[in-house]
């Protein structure tokens, strides 16, 4: 049987070491502190002359690394990170020996509440860390959807923490933001992902003069052929237009997109 | 005798007197000569209201000046006009006292910029000192109205002693004049508000650069050091009315600093800011003086706001000695300006400086990539041996330096690789380099030429030196104002936290590489674009200590959060393989 610690070496040790390598590499900051308690601005250790406030003001000095990550240090986030991770897979992955179906579900949701009650013990952290670069959520993908708080999720994580909708097909809804605990106020945030093996739906409408007469009657005749009463602007995904395709664009369109 | 050249003794009642109340002849000397005579202007007449220039009494030593016998020679006399007179001398003073001059580069110092020094082993070093975020302003780090506080570089470059720093000081002692006006679209401002801003600026004893030694020791040295950067305080920078009356404030101001750069070909001559900087005071007693720096070598350079020190690798800039620190100082003053001021007073040589500087023109427009790249080009020819009032006219010069010469390519084989690569992949034939013209179009935005005369071929006449001062600063205006309207249109568009970034990495790359130097990527470098999970991670650490300098106090959110992460991870990892994690075998 694998080790919680097996598991732990390898791969995701190797994710902790590269991810702060990359941290120390890229983005540190001096930590040195002025007398009155100003931080210095001066990045990049490189070009690290001396430090500079955001105040203006100036003091001679090198680089100074955070005491955090000496060697020491580093090793012990590591090696706790791998007690808490031991601790979790124990909890959620060794429950059962022969999970499937129910139990799977009932992981899923262990995992899930779990997620919740880690994020939202900072929630007061949260509301003022954001990132338009990493799903916070999860640190695993570019996040694409923004709720009203200003914390943005990746798709997976819009469909692990949402509710599926019960109005659109392939929508969820976010029903308060899991970091900052800030709940949607007027209605649920719905999102709309694009279904699994789908792909972007184009309709592209030629120019021609005269001829665009052609497109717009092909259009009405597909949607009289569908019949569902459903505007063909919600068929596709982006609609473009080239010369007299152009000016039917706004056709299709609703009046408020408009405006 | 006067014994300062703001006041003097009248010639007539013998009284002190100082250009407010009194004035020289254009006749009777006035040739900005310290002998000449000066008369008060004040009306002695008993109860006179009018005070100056009384036109009723005639009763000033001016007027008993004047031979009243014949009104046709009383008509030669006139007064000479004191503010152009006063700014010629400030602009043209040379302090020729060492212990003054060498306050003077002390304070000067203040103001470098940038300095390539060779240490013992004839290694070249950058230095890089805090001046650019010293004069820019900090609080204007926001994105929005990028446009209304991005400042604009003009770079005044040229051969050693030709006036550089003279010309720097000029203009910005003219912006200095400009921000007396009231007025916040106009450029005027009243003569003796004017005097008593030159006279402030006089009694500061610098503004500006420091110009030629006066000391007859230094006469063949170069004078200064490195790079400067000064700002501007001209209040003409605006857009236009529109904005002048949306936008309140400085925001409708372009700041603009102004680059006095090394002189080229002085060779390894030590600069007379160097020399200050090693060489022991004297006192007025003839003892040695022991400051700061004194017994340094010239191969130490100044610590007092170093900002970083980076050895410069790039091979073209090491092997051909001060023409390579020349070749640096251009190149990276070609990629950052707006407006390049190219300083000359050799008739003669006209083309080959043309050659010169379109070569740096041509470097600059391979080696900077996602910025405009065409600069207005001013080619000054300031205080030249031979003066002719003709040459006054713009478009007479212009004709002059720019027109008349053979291909420009044909003796340059820099310029004649560049022709030949630009040709190449011009398909059409009309937009290729086949005139000189076609190739200052390539190169620069524009070229305007202007003429400054030497104070002594205009003496008695220093308004035509002031008008000529207050021209090459309209040229150098207008130019900055195309420069912005050109970069508005661009993609590229930063704010001065950013600048001060991509400045940083322009002095990085341009001393390690010899490659184009991209200022997007040097201004987007840094922002994280993570694509796997330690690059989020580290992107969530840079988020949680840019929130908290405390770590002790995230410590316990960083570690749970990454550990929650790896866990969703694993979770993802076992349902996309679909097997249960103890099923997957370690590899082997």
């Amino acid at each position: 049987m694998t080790s919680p610690d097996d598991i732990f070496d390898r791969d995701l040790h190797r994710i902790c070491d590269e991810g702060i390598n990359a941290y120390l590499s890229k983005f540190e900051s001096c930590s040195y502190k002025f007398p009155e308690g100003a931080p210095c601005v001066s990045r990049l250790e490189a070009l690290h002359g001396h430090h500079t406030s955001s105040g203006g003001q100036t003091a001679q000095g090198p680089f100074l690394r955070e005491e955090a990550w000496t060697d020491e240090r580093r090793r012990l986030w590591i090696s706790e990170i791998r007690l808490r991770f031991s601790g979790y897979y124990d909890q959620f992955f060794r429950g059962g020996d022969n999970a499937h179906g129910s139990e799977v579900e009932s992981r899923e949701h262990r995992i899930l509440e779990e997620r919740k009650t880690v994020h939202t013990k900072y929630h007061k952290d949260w509301a003022s860390i954001r990132s338009n670069k990493t799903c916070l959520s999860c640190l695993q993908a570019v996040p694409d959807h923004v709720l009203g708080c200003g914390h943005s999720y990746c798709p997976r994580c819009i469909q692990e923490l949402g509710k599926s909708s019960s109005h659109f097909e392939c929508a969820w809804d976010m029903l308060g933001c899991v970091l900052c605990k800030s709940p949607e106020q007027e209605r649920p945030h719905l999102v709309k992902l694009r279904a699994r093996c789908a792909g972007v739906r184009v309709l592209a409408l030629d120019g021609g003069g005269i001829r665009g007469i052609v497109e717009l009657i092909l259009l009405r005749s597909i949607d009289d052929a569908i019949g569902l009463k459903i505007p063909v602007r919600d068929m596709v995904d982006l609609i473009v237009g080239t010369s007299t395709g152009e000016p039917i664009i706004p056709k299709l369109l609703p009046h408020q997109l408009l405006h | 005798m006067k014994d300062h050249f703001w006041d003097g003794v009248c010639e007539v009642c013998e009284k002190r007197v100082s250009f407010y109340n009194a004035r020289q002849c254009t006749f009777c000397g006035g040739k900005d000569s310290s002998d000449d005579p000066i008369y008060c202007i004040t009306c002695t007449e008993y109860g006179c209201t009018t005070r100056k220039n009384c036109q009723e009494h005639r009763a000033s030593c001016w007027d008993r000046h004047i031979p009243s016998q014949s009104a046709k020679v009383a008509a030669k006399h006139r007064m000479a006009d004191p503010l152009p007179e006063l700014f010629v001398k400030v602009i043209t003073h040379s302090e020729a006292d060492t212990q003054k001059l060498r306050q003077l580069h002390e304070q000067d110092e203040n103001a470098r910029w940038l300095k390539i020094r060779r240490d013992n082993d004839g290694r070249l070093d950058l230095f890089i000192y805090d001046r650019f975020m010293q004069e820019c302003d900090r609080s204007q780090s926001g994105n929005r109205k990028t446009t209304y506080h991005y400042p604009s570089f003009v770079s005044f470059i040229g051969d050693t002693s030709v006036g550089k720093s003279t010309l720097v000081r000029a203009m910005l002692v003219l912006g200095r004049l400009y921000s007396l006006s009231s007025s916040s679209t106009d450029q005027s401002f009243s003569d003796e508000a004017a005097i008593d801003e030159l006279r402030m600026i006089k009694e500061e004893g610098i503004y500006g650069p420091v110009t030629r030694s006066g000391n007859i020791d230094h006469l063949t040295d170069p004078t200064t050091s490195g790079v400067h950067l000064y700002r501007d305080v001209g209040k003409a920078m605006f857009k236009d009315s529109h904005r002048a009356s949306t936008h309140s404030g400085r925001l409708t101001q372009y700041p603009m600093l102004l680059v006095d750069c090394e002189g080229f070909r002085a060779g390894e001559a030590m600069t007379n800011a160097e020399r200050m900087e090693s060489e022991p005071g004297v006192d007025s007693r003839g003892r040695l003086l022991s400051t700061v720096g004194n017994n340094r070598g010239r191969s130490a350079s100044r610590q007092k706001n170093l900002l970083s020190q980076i050895p410069v690798l790039a091979p073209c800039y090491g092997y051909s000695g001060k023409d390579g620190v020349d070749l640096f100082y251009a190149r990276f003053l070609y990629a950052i300006s707006d407006v390049v001021v190219f300083v000359t007073k050799e008739d003669q040589r006209i083309q080959s400086e043309l050659i010169r500087v379109l070569e740096w023109a041509s470097a600059a427009v391979l080696k900077s990539v996602n910025h405009p790249s065409r600069k207005t080009l001013i080619i000054v020819r300031n205080m030249p041996s031979f003066h002719d009032p003709a040459l006054y006219k713009r478009d007479g010069l212009e004709e002059i330096y720019l027109r008349g010469h053979p291909n420009l390519w044909d003796d340059s084989p820099i310029l004649r690789e560049f022709v030949e690569g630009y040709n190449r992949k011009e398909e059409r034939f009309e937009l290729r380099i086949t005139s000189n013209r076609r190739l200052y179009e390539v190169l620069f935005k524009k070229i305007r030429c202007c003429y400054i005369p030497r104070a002594k071929e205009v003496m008695g006449q220093s308004h035509e030196l002031f008008e000529q001062y207050k021209e090459l600063r309209s040229v150098v205006e207008l130019s900055v104002r195309d420069g912005n309207e050109l970069r508005e249109l661009s993609f590229m568009k930063y704010n001065v936290p950013t600048l001060s970034h991509i400045l940083n990495r322009a002095f990085q790359h341009f001393s390690s590489s010899e490659e184009p130097f991209d200022f997007y990527l040097a201004a987007r470098g840094d922002n994280p674009n993570p694509r796997s999970m330690p690059d989020h991670l580290a992107n969530f650490l840079r988020h949680t200590s840019e929130y908290s300098s405390n770590n002790d106090s995230m410590y316990e959110m960083v570690i749970d959060v990454i550990t929650i992460s790896l866990v969703i991870y694993t979770q993802r990892l076992f349902e996309s393989g679909k097997s249960h994690p103890d099923s997957i075998q370690p590899p082997i």
